[in-house]
């Protein structure tokens, strides 16, 4: 008869062979799959098609700029497959003087704008107000681009004829109306810096503003004309002196086009700012006629006077975007476009930016419709060519163009996007992305319990991308770093932590919650996702445990979860109490009171025995259980903690017989018994933390201030526990200390860094569960697992359910 | 104006002759830790791919034979928690072909292998594929001899039941 290890060799020959077979036929063609790049990917054979999508990726991020096309492997940079709703290919001539149409028709004079009540959003109408706002606006996609650098305000955004420009440190990618995008080296002229505020065309020329390294005139600065096209495209052709005070800090699209050069939308350089030239840097030859707008207080007016828009605006505070106030800009099809912050202020503070991005359309005939500006989104560029919305994460960059087109569902609050930013980021394995969502005030290891399952990974702040990588793609961390199905705000009576907002992300089979705040504006995410009970089978396979239970309160059951599969055991009474499992998995007992009663079941439900009382420990085995019951005595006047009558129960029966004491209470003392096979084992302590002796009398866990139940191996040989010592707060254990109990030998201790709530102890394995605040009963983040014989931290896998059991 | 070409980046020989010292025998493990041969093959070239994009760290290792396994373990692990959104986008996939007729008894054996708790499962393959020493897998594993031979023994001891046939110890 063949041994088990005769059928081994023989399995591992076969598959051998077949590896053999498989790598002889296609060696080849993976290593050329390797070897393209770095832009354009050939897409390998479809064997090869994993590979190829994750080589494509690496590849890109390191040629800078791709655009992301659903995680394929990028064949060139592409467009989005919807084109813009209007494109314009030439600057519409300056619209006529119309007369005012309506009641909420401009007039010829520019009064200010009053309001004395809330004024009711009136859709297409000249009113705003953030208690009522209008509809959010549904961007029309245009690209999507990976960008090196920048920020989606300051990096530089101008709309022109043929596209869009985006200015990306020293390349400038133009994005046609239809999607298209090329990309042009800019001649940096050694140290030269780009700043904010480009504007682009007539032509194909940008604008863009460009400051020196010198160290003798801090405020010199450039604009630069830079052809697109043509025979010097990307390098300056001319160049206008500025004065960067007066450029710095500026909102978006603050530069538009005069008669002939750009002039300063916001007034703060009267006159040509730069003229116009074309791709050889000769003067434009034909005056340009594109309207020009102003705004004072809300009143919205053309140049010469000829348009109004007295605009109703009703503000829920002060804020502006982060560069102060936006000008009107001029839109396609005549009329103008301007965008405020109607909402309260994201915080107090002194740099405060407003929130509820709203847009007007101003038409021609002097009406306007206002529309929301989704979260995330923000007005980047705008001019006659096209009203441009940008929106980025971390490295990549949406652009979209503006219209009045409304979205038909309400897009997701700030809280929920920020949460969806970041799974979505986590699923595409785009980690600084994830990181930059996670936010800057993420970063503090006292602050962040949460980020206690990536900590070992994370060695400085900057590293938090990489500690994410490793956590969901490379090191010995675990994570559910899957895509959501859905995020919902959690009820206001629901999980709400301080002001901060808890959002429930809904993923195929589970959910996981998140608390979400702001940071300088910025909304950030709390809260790595955890596995739930409703995974609790492969969070069983994670650590590699042969069975795992846990109270699933919300649907009133015992999810048990075992190599051979899970099933449930319901609660059968409305107030039940939490459940205990013998060590072997097999009786479960619950307790529900007042009066108490309790009963004991198999893992199906099958009762096994009920009685009128609360069982300290189930004792004996299938078919001869015996309950302890510790019954309240008088607490005795000594200085020692007075012995309560204890009985052991013959479950079957109900009948008792008196045993040893196996609690002893004198208020804040305490002392109770722990059997483990044939050993005793004896906790005592008080809210300060405990000790642990043996049936002696022999202290085994030393000098050690035990903070947590203290948990044995099924042989009673070994017992773990959170300790004090390695923790600064005297009621938090993070430290795992295992010792041996026949002798008290101090056998290892790990650091886990982060607040213990209990240990488990299997034959293999110790396990931890890692807190989510330093208060136990705020529930569970994370499980470590650690090397039962070493301490060696094996493994931390992110759960929150309350778990019950573990062998 | 710089027109994004297409380039094509040569191969490093060194890893190159890595590569394909490697394929064979990551192939070998994928297949055996894997739910399927197809993915099995997936696994390989996975973690052959990460060799190549960290090439640099890799090639200055004392054992990078034991990082590309432990690499491609991990993967495996986490391959199989998202193995039902694996067996979506493989059932897309045509049937591979077969390139050796399985054996009942080979494949019944790797099947429940499958089934073993992770650290079992990845022991035993290393094992049995990479007649690895005990020593030598707990390096790979990042796990202590004594995991070790606790995981082969409990691993043998339940494949042996499942087989009906006799563990040798």
């Amino acid at each position: 008869m063949d041994t088990i290890d005769d059928i081994g060799r023989r399995a591992a020959g076969a598959v051998q062979a077949d590896a053999a077979a498989i790598a002889d036929a296609e060696a080849d063609a993976l290593l050329d799959a390797l070897a393209v790049s770095p832009v354009t990917i050939q897409r390998p054979p479809r064997r090869w098609a994993i590979l190829g999508a994750a080589a494509a990726v690496a590849a890109a991020i390191g040629a800078g700029v791709v655009v992301v096309a659903n995680r394929e492997p990028a064949p060139d940079l592409v467009p989005a497959t919807t084109g813009p709703p209007h494109p314009v290919t030439t600057p519409p001539p300056t619209p006529p003087p119309t007369p005012p149409a309506s009641s909420v028709a401009p007039s010829t004079t520019a009064p200010a704008a009053t309001t004395t009540a809330p004024a009711p959003s009136t859709g297409d109408g000249l009113a705003v107000s953030y208690r009522n706002p209008p509809p959010f606006l549904e961007p029309q996609p245009l690209a999507t681009l990976r960008v090196a650098e920048g920020e989606v305000r300051s990096g530089g955004l101008a709309s022109m004829e043929s596209g869009v420009v985006v200015l990306d440190g020293t390349q400038a990618h133009v994005v046609g109306w239809d999607g298209a995008v090329r990309t042009i080296e800019v001649d940096a002229a050694g140290e030269t810096n780009f700043l904010n505020g480009v504007a682009a065309g007539p032509g194909e020329v940008l604008y863009a503003i460009a400051s020196g390294n010198s160290t003798t005139n801090m405020t010199a600065a450039e604009v630069w004309a830079i052809p697109l096209s043509g025979e010097q495209a990307g390098t300056a052709v001319a160049a206008s002196p500025v004065d960067m005070n007066v450029i710095v800090e500026r909102p978006a699209a603050s530069f538009g086009h005069g008669r002939t050069g750009l002039v300063d939308r916001i007034g703060r350089i009267d006159g040509v700012v730069a003229p116009y030239v074309d791709e050889n840097g000769d003067p434009w030859a034909e005056p340009l006629a594109i309207p020009e707008y102003r705004k004072d207080g809300d009143v919205v007016s053309s140049l010469d006077g000829s348009q109004v828009w007295p605009l109703e605006i009703e503000r829920g505070g002060a804020g502006n975007g982060l560069n102060g106030p936006a000008a009107p800009s001029p839109a396609p099809g005549g009329g103008a476009v301007w965008w405020d912050w109607i909402g309260p202020r994201a915080s107090n503070g002194d740099y405060s930016v407003g929130t509820m991005e709203v847009i007007a359309f101003l038409a021609p005939d002097g009406s306007a419709t206002w529309r929301r500006v989704p979260e995330g989104w923000a007005v980047v560029a705008a001019d006659v060519w096209g009203t441009v919305l940008a929106k980025r994460t971390g490295p990549t960059l949406e652009l979209a163009v503006a219209t009045t087109s409304a979205a038909s569902t309400p897009p997701p609050t700030p809280a929920e996007q920020a949460v969806m930013d970041y799974l979505t980021a986590l699923a595409a394995r785009d980690y600084e992305a994830a990181a930059h969502v996670l936010g800057n005030d993420g970063l503090s290891l006292i602050d962040r319990p949460d980020l206690a399952v990536i900590r070992d990974a994370m060695g400085a702040e900057e590293d938090l991308a990489q500690a994410l990588r490793e956590w969901c793609d490379e090191g010995p961390y675990r994570a559910a770093c899957w895509m959501p199905a859905s995020v919902a705000e959690a009820p206001a009576n629901g999980l709400g932590i301080g002001d901060s907002t808890v959002v429930v992300a809904r993923y195929v089979g589970f959910s996981a919650s998140f608390r979400v705040n702001s940071w300088e504006g910025r909304p950030s995410v709390y809260g790595l996702p955890p596995l739930t009970v409703n995974e609790l089978p492969l969070v069983r396979e994670l650590i590699g445990v042969h069975a795992l239970y846990a109270d699933d309160p919300s649907n009133r059951r015992l999810v048990m979860a075992s190599a051979t599969g899970t099933n449930g055991l319901q609660r059968p009474a409305s107030d039940a109490g939490p459940f205990s499992v013998t060590p072997d998995g097999y009786a479960i007992t619950w307790t529900t009171g007042e009066p108490y009663r309790a009963t004991v079941t198999d893992t199906t439900g099958a009762m096994l025995c009920s009685i009128d009382e609360r069982i300290v420990q189930l004792l004996g085995e299938p078919g001869a259980y015996r309950a302890v019951v510790v019954r309240e005595g008088e607490v005795g006047p000594s200085q020692e903690p007075a012995p309560q009558p204890s009985v052991e129960m013959d479950c079957q029966t109900g009948v008792e017989t008196p045993t040893n004491p196996w609690a002893w209470s004198d208020g804040p003392t305490y002392r109770s018994r722990i059997r483990v096979g044939h050993r005793d084992f004896f906790v005592s302590g008080s809210d300060h933390g405990d000790q642990i002796e043996d049936d002696a009398g022999t202290i085994l866990s030393g000098d050690d201030t035990v903070l947590t139940t203290p948990s044995f191996s099924s042989d009673g040989s070994v017992v773990t526990y959170g300790e004090l010592s390695g923790s600064a707060n005297p009621w938090l254990a993070t430290r795992v200390v295992a010792r041996d109990t026949l002798t008290g030998e101090h056998l290892w201790e790990t650091d886990v860094n982060a607040p213990i709530i209990r240990t488990w102890t299997t034959d293999d394995l110790i396990v931890a569960e890692i807190g989510v605040t330093d208060n136990p009963l705020d529930g569970m983040s994370a499980l470590a697992v650690l090397d039962a014989t070493t301490g060696e931290l094996q493994l931390t896998v992110p759960a929150a359910f309350d778990l019950v059991h573990i062998r | 104006m710089v027109d994004a070409g297409r380039t094509v980046r040569a191969i490093d020989p060194e890893f190159e002759a890595f590569y394909r010292r490697e394929l064979r025998p990551m192939i070998a493990l994928g297949i055996s830790l894997a739910a399927d041969r197809e993915a099995g093959v997936d696994l390989a070239q996975e973690a052959l791919l990460r060799a190549y994009r960290s090439w640099p760290a890799v090639q200055t290792m004392d054992k990078p034979g034991a990082w590309l396994r432990r690499v491609l373990v991990n993967l495996a692990i986490d391959r199989r928690r998202r193995r039902d959104r694996e067996r979506r986008a493989l059932a897309r996939l045509a049937p591979p072909e077969a390139v050796v007729q399985p054996d009942p008894v080979s494949d019944r054996f790797w099947t429940l292998v499958r089934e073993l708790p992770g650290t079992q499962r990845a022991v035993v393959a290393l094992f049995y594929l990479e007649d690895l020493p005990v020593d030598e897998i707990a390096s790979v594993l990042q796990i202590s001899d004594g995991t070790v031979k606790s995981a082969l023994f409990r691993a043998r001891k339940s494949l042996a039941a499942a087989m009906q046939t006799e563990e040798v110890l």
